[in-house]
């Protein structure tokens, strides 16, 4: 089953298979060869690390005091609350788009062409305009209409306007990828379009969806970071305001190493999400 | 109306800065992509090591992220880019790891009755590749490969974020001076619109080619 997806969305899943396949089980003079490549490759690659602490160190980002400020007890509970608040428009997100998803992508499978073609053109257009556009639509030009949402909204608006219609794709071609007697025995037995879809391709569908809205969280966790932009206090905000207190109050330059943590704690949160995307495709197969 | 055609030419900037970040970011994905998928797939358990992390961190990490690390983090540690090579460079990271999955998923989905088939007949392993193996992964790769593409001329947008005067960046700015949101985002909205779907359908187009020259169905 393949699923479209942005760049921004969820990595196609590979096969098990691997490519292992492709040769045969080394002999003794390949193993020798192997061995002596990791060898070689490792060192290369502890050399580009040692190499890139060393630029740091030279610089002064190593020192002490910058990453001794990260372990204050203030500090911590503050990046732990810009944590809670990503987590919590990724969920409000969420809940929003998924169903709002569903609901378009049922829609574009819709009997009547004109309901088709308008929802149609509405997921397209969402899927190809980027979010940023749509941020600073709702940022510097709705409130000229006298219009002013939070900065909460201003930054889950765009991504459920964005993440939905992707949803919707992915619904779609969930019900497109059932085969087709699912639907041909749901009518042979006198269910109406509505009532197929409800009671018999929907719950396949959903079923099939679900790794892929795991992905999809990943997607709108990372689309948070724009809270950047609309001043809104998740990680990549909260990092930026950190690093101008820092500044001021005890000339601190902990620019790097705020934005360094941010992006590991991106890391981890989506390494776990993808995990968790894995375990429920392997259930569900 | 006046705001488009009076900055005809600030926008047509915008749009071309925008085409080249997208460009110049999907060219160096698919290379270094590739070149990971490769690592990924190698016998070499560190090279497979450093493949998995490398996707791990180039997909999770968000690109506005990259961009700022690249941009204002790294030159503090003496590492300097332009803002235009630091947003060409958190996309490539970033859609690198994206080609790189997209790489690995279409080799494995070559059936593994056909490597079969061909290593029973005595194929080489040069053949196996070029002949069975990458027509096959080629031609089932062409639309995450576009969607890619799209996905760096929507990305490309947020270099908008660290000033890069871009497409995004230029309304924006028309907007702050004219006042006239609806023309100006509309404008440009409609304009990636019809990349995207230019690039879709050239992407189509494609498919179809490989697929009838190749005898393979996607």
């Amino acid at each position: 089953m393949s699923i479209a997806s942005r760049l921004s969305g969820p990595a196609p899943r590979a096969a098990a298979t691997d490519a292992a396949l492709l040769f045969d089980a080394p002999g003794p003079r390949g193993r020798r060869r192997i061995a002596l490549a990791s060898v070689v490759v490792t060192a290369v690659l502890l050399g580009l690390l040692a190499a890139g602490a060393w630029q740091l160190w030279r610089a002064g980002q190593l020192e002490y005091p910058n990453w001794r400020y990260f372990l204050g007890r203030s500090i911590v509970t503050y990046l732990a609350r810009a944590l809670g608040d990503t987590l919590l428009v990724t969920a409000v997100g969420a809940l929003l788009s998924f169903p709002l998803g569903v609901g378009l992508g049922w829609l574009r499978l819709s009997r009547h062409r004109l309901v088709r073609v308008v929802v149609g053109t509405w997921i397209d257009a969402m899927r190809a305009v980027p979010m940023l556009l749509l941020i600073y639509f709702f940022l510097l030009a709705v409130p000229r209409w006298g219009l002013t949402l939070p900065s909460f909204w201003m930054l889950t608006v765009p991504i459920v306007m964005c993440v939905s219609a992707t949803t919707a794709e992915v619904f779609r071609s969930g019900v497109l990828a059932l085969d087709r007697g699912q639907r041909e025995a749901a009518q042979a037995l006198g269910m109406g379009e509505g009532l197929t879809m409800r009671l018999v391709l929907a719950p396949q569908a959903l079923r099939l969806m679900l790794p892929t809205l795991i992905t999809q969280l990943v997607t709108i966790l990372k689309d948070t970071s724009l809270g950047y932009v609309v001043a809104y206090g998740e990680l990549m905000y909260s990092a930026r305001l950190l690093s101008n207190s820092a500044q001021a109050l005890h000339r601190l330059d902990v620019y790097l190493p705020a934005y360094l943590i941010v992006a590991l704690l991106f890391v981890a949160i989506n390494w776990l999400l993808g995990a968790m995307a894995r375990r429920v495709e392997n259930h569900t197969r | 109306m006046n705001v488009i055609t009076d900055n005809l030419a600030a926008l047509a900037g915008g749009l071309g800065l925008t085409l080249v970040l997208a460009l110049c970011a999907y060219a160096g994905a698919l290379l270094l992509g590739t070149l990971i998928a490769v690592c990924r797939v190698s016998p070499v358990p560190p090279l497979r090591a450093l493949g998995a992390v490398w996707v791990n961190v180039a997909c999770n990490i968000p690109v506005l992220c990259l961009m700022i690390l690249f941009a204002f983090g790294l030159p503090r540690a003496g590492v300097h880019f332009s803002l235009f090579g630091a947003a060409v460079g958190a996309l490539v990271l970033s859609a690198s790891g994206f080609v790189c999955e997209t790489v690995r998923s279409g080799i494995n989905s070559v059936p593994r009755g056909q490597i079969e088939a061909a290593r029973a007949l005595g194929l080489p392993f040069g053949l196996i590749i070029t002949q069975i193996v990458l027509p096959q992964a080629l031609a089932r790769t062409v639309q995450p490969l576009v969607n890619i593409l799209i996905s760096c001329l929507i990305g490309s947008s947020l270099a908008a974020a660290i000033g890069v005067p871009e497409l995004t960046n230029i309304t924006q700015q028309l907007n702050l001076r004219y006042a006239e949101a609806v023309v100006t985002f509309l404008t440009s909205g409609l304009t990636y619109l019809v990349i995207a779907f230019g690039a879709t359908k050239l992407g189509g187009l494609l498919e179809q080619r490989l697929a009838s020259v190749k005898g393979v169905r996607a």
